[in-house]
């Protein structure tokens, strides 16, 4: 059997029913060599959350896995502790010294603004009409820049989001340099007097960071500021169309949801049970065994959160949303060094949206089957068309 | 030598554990299956998920917090009070005694 046969998350079926692959893998390869993707692919929670949190044995950082190789886009992702802990912190700070709350419930009622606009009958497509927009002006609000357009950047994005799989299929390779090209053109552009108040512009403006990147390589700051900006733009995007879509996907959850509590728990769950981070890489930085097998320093390690987190060795009743779920330790914002620096503003996000959301599902129906982006990293509508209900004759709103 | 600690859970109940080769009291309550502290950010002080109450000082003592650890803890979800810490930030020592109260989500 080869490696593809195994798993490919590029493949419809996968796309369409991953949980039936990853409970394979968890069952009987939880850790074995892709010889497409020259890494191993690892699937139990157990196995994928040592791996992300240890950083003494695994690293983010090619160069301590393997001295001869270069980083393409160095920035405080590509960077483990204790280089980048002082800018990461100044990160987090800068991101939580913005009013998230207010920021994110104004956005969300936006969104309800716009879904509201449309009469009886219309269609729209969530993802570009919608979401897009909503997601660019908060992140963009939150960052302080003025932003791209939407669609421009919705494009942009895929081909960003398509690029992290390049290992599977290099033919996407070179649209993502140049996404990230213009990306990181915008941000430079955007810099010195033109940022706005809020996150970017306290960066720009503080010592401590100033003094940490005055040594770092070309475009790191451009490349970090991108990278933040594209993950919280790109994440809300994934998360909200994943939420719309399990809402109109199926009657339980959003009656569960209705008569339940919105609160962190809540959108923890939503996290695990949706995972939009899939999957993501680190290297093996010491001789190492990952679920008995042994595995070389240097080795690429491929660590598969969407399976961990429906793993039944630690989740009860993995594949049901239950939403007041106590113990729920789940990888969806990864976990240790590197964890999701944006995870506060996305439960934050979710908390305030989620109520719109229950409202909207039950006004609107699906106009066409909705698809998902081709995408193994991130599992993220490309478009769901969408068409207003007819209020039924003698229902009144 | 190794340390006791004594964990006070959100429904009030009581368990003792005695520990060993941990680095922090985050790793040994992550280690000894207390499931209500989570240490996200894998012990770098980041992300606010291995938050305790440090009930180890004698009523009015003050804890010593870091000044890293106050910009965490201004975003924790859970009640923050003068014993707030990031178990990530207490290093255990051997043949020490902790009392901890855990708070009621993270």
């Amino acid at each position: 059997m080869n490696s593809l046969e195994i798993f490919d998350p590029l493949s419809r079926s996968f796309r369409d029913e991953p949980e039936r692959t990853y409970k394979k893998l968890r069952d009987d390869r939880p850790c074995f060599w892709h010889d497409v993707l020259q890494a191993w692919v690892v699937s139990r929670h157990e196995d994928c959350h040592e791996i992300l949190r240890n950083n003494e044995r695994f690293s983010r950082d090619i160069k301590r896995a393997r001295e001869a190789a270069s980083v393409g886009t160095p920035s405080i992702q590509t960077e483990d502790p204790p280089a980048q802990l002082i800018l990461r912190r100044q990160v987090l700070k800068a991101l939580h010294a913005q009013d998230l709350q207010t920021i994110a419930k104004r956005h969300a009622d936006d969104l309800s603004r716009r879904m509201e606009g449309f009469a009886e009958g219309e269609t729209l497509d969530f993802v570009s009409d919608i979401i897009s927009p909503v997601s660019m002006n908060l992140i963009s609000e939150i960052v302080g820049v003025a932003g791209f357009d939407a669609s421009t950047y919705f494009r942009l994005s895929t081909s960003l989001t398509r690029a992290m799989d390049s290992g599977l299929d290099p033919s996407r390779l070179d649209a993502g340099r140049r996404a990230g090209s213009l990306v990181r053109e915008q941000i430079y552009e955007w810099s010195g007097d033109n940022f706005k108040e809020g996150m970017f512009d306290s960066l720009q403006n503080n010592k401590i960071v100033n003094q940490e990147t005055e040594n770092k390589p070309m475009n790191y700051v451009e490349n970090t500021l991108g990278g933040v900006f594209n993950a919280g733009y790109s994440t809300t995007v994934a998360v909200t169309s994943g939420i719309i879509a399990l809402l109109l996907d199926h009657g339980y959850p959003a009656k569960a949801l209705s008569s339940g509590i919105l609160d962190h728990r809540t959108a923890n769950e939503l996290v695990r049970y949706l995972s939009p981070a899939q999957a993501t890489t680190r290297f093996a930085i010491v001789d190492c065994s990952i679920a008995g097998v042994p595995v070389k320093r240097g080795d690429a390690l491929v660590v598969l959160m969407g399976s961990a987190n429906r793993d039944p060795r630690v989740f009860i009743q993995p594949n049901e949303l239950l939403i007041e779920r106590e113990h729920n330790p789940h990888l969806g914002f990864a976990w240790g060094p590197h964890v999701c620096l944006g995870s506060r503003l996305a439960l934050s996000w979710i908390q305030y949206v989620l109520p719109v959301l229950l409202r909207q599902s039950e006004l609107w129906e699906y106009a066409t089957d909705p698809s998902l982006l081709d995408s193994a990293t991130l599992r993220t509508f490309q478009r769901i068309e969408l068409r207003r209900r007819e209020t039924p004759r003698g229902f009144d709103h | 030598m190794d340390s006791i600690i004594e964990v006070v859970l959100p429904d009030n109940s009581v368990r003792i554990v005695t520990v060993s080769g941990y680095r922090t009291l985050m790793e040994a309550l992550v280690g000894e299956g207390f499931s209500e502290v989570l240490g996200r950010c894998g012990g770098y002080a980041t992300c606010g998920t291995c938050h305790v109450y440090d009930a180890s000082f004698a009523l009015g003592s003050e804890v010593r917090r870091t000044p890293i650890e106050d910009e965490v803890l201004a975003d924790v979800p859970a009640e923050v009070t003068p014993r707030s810490r990031l178990s990530c930030r207490i290093r255990l020592r051997a043949g020490r005694n902790y009392q901890i109260v855990l708070p009621t989500r993270q």
